[in-house]
């Protein structure tokens, strides 16, 4: 046997190994849970409907969360697109998974204009406001940054903030923070992997 | 005889030169579908400018709101930030996209409940080389977000 068969076989062997390690989502996206220690935990808000709500209540379900702000006209429409997108490519799975909208203008934002702006998007949506002081420790404990911002805009102030969007899983854990630019393709792959390590 | 003829033909390309080909091209307008009650949407486009001289948006109008802007919006260090701006420059032979994520106009205080396939009537203000002032209409139509995703 030449030594270029040799090489050949040995690197079909590394391939298929590498392959075999990662597990493939339904969606032919390879995807890789991770571990962010302290990062996130739980916390209580009002819902879209003026409930008292709670990260805890949602143990056993999977969670997708970001912060954001209705009178965001472009961004965060296009981040609750993105997620319609994947509840799609989820199909029955999406009856596992909330999405969850947290304020980081709640001057403007209360229950109503929550559960308006919310109720564009078939996401399981859950609007979540709450006191200036109580999202700003949320926020902290996210990682998440946000600030008001004078504009010069008959819209008013905006408010700069951080796009991430937090996968948790059943325990109320973060397993993956996606970016803005990850594809809704990469959002299903992290749920579908979540829900088949409860099988 | 020969002479007449191609003194013609350079006026005619002067003549076309000089006038609709200073006009941006405005292609595929639309506008986000958003629930009643919500006091502003976004319009997104592409603007073509044929021309050998940069062109400056530098204002629109509608009907269908009080007031229009234009946004861009800037993503750094994990942070999305949305500015107001002034003039959007559209390059000589070049073109600009506003879409989601991006370079949008901002509709504020609209007149009326917007329609999924609706068409809005926006008057966009250029300005050309020497302050020369070209008005563009545009019909964007209105569609749900959902469907234009864009990477």
């Amino acid at each position: 046997m030449s030594r270029c068969r040799w090489l050949l076989s040995l690197l079909v062997c590394l391939l298929t190994w590498g392959c075999a390690a990662e597990e493939k989502a339904d969606t032919g996206v390879e995807f890789e849970l991770k571990d962010y220690g302290d990062l996130g935990g739980d916390f209580a808000l009002t819902d879209h409907e003026g409930r008292p709500f709670r990260l805890a209540q949602l143990r056993g379900r999977l969670a997708l969360l970001s912060f954001g702000y209705t009178h965001c006209p472009d961004f965060c429409p296009m981040t609750l697109s993105k997620l319609t997108r994947a509840f799609d490519l989820l199909g029955e799975q999406r009856e596992e998974v909330s999405t969850l909208f947290v304020s980081v203008d709640p001057e403007r934002d209360g229950p109503q204009e929550l559960k308006v702006h919310l109720g564009q998007f078939p996401v399981n949506g859950v609007g979540l406001t709450g006191g200036a002081a109580r999202i700003d420790s949320i926020a902290r404990r996210y990682g998440v940054t946000y600030a008001r911002r004078e504009s010069g805009s008959a819209a008013g102030y905006f408010v700069d903030h951080s796009t991430y969007t937090f996968l948790i899983d059943q325990q109320g854990k973060i397993r993956y923070i996606f970016r803005h630019g990850d594809a809704p393709e990469l959002i299903a792959a992290g749920v579908a992997k979540l829900l088949r390590k409860e099988e | 005889m020969r002479s007449v003829l191609l003194i013609a033909l350079a006026l005619a390309g002067w003549g076309c030169g000089a006038g609709d080909a200073g006009d941006p091209v405005v292609d595929g307008a639309w506008v986000r579908l958003v629930p009643a009650g919500q006091r502003m949407t976004t319009a997104y486009m592409v603007i073509e400018n044929a021309a050998g001289s940069d062109l400056v948006l530098r204002a629109a109008e509608t009907p269908a709101a009080g007031l229009v802007e234009i946004h861009e919006m800037v993503h750094e260090a994990d942070v999305m930030k949305m500015m107001k701006i002034e003039a959007l420059k559209v390059p000589a032979r070049g073109r600009v996209e506003l879409k989601p994520g991006g370079l949008h106009l901002m509709l504020i205080d609209l007149a009326e409940p917007l329609e999924e396939g609706e068409e809005l009537s926006l008057l966009l203000h250029f300005e050309g080389p020497e302050q020369q002032k070209i008005a563009v209409r545009v019909r964007a139509v209105v569609q749900s977000a959902v469907g234009q995703l864009s990477h």
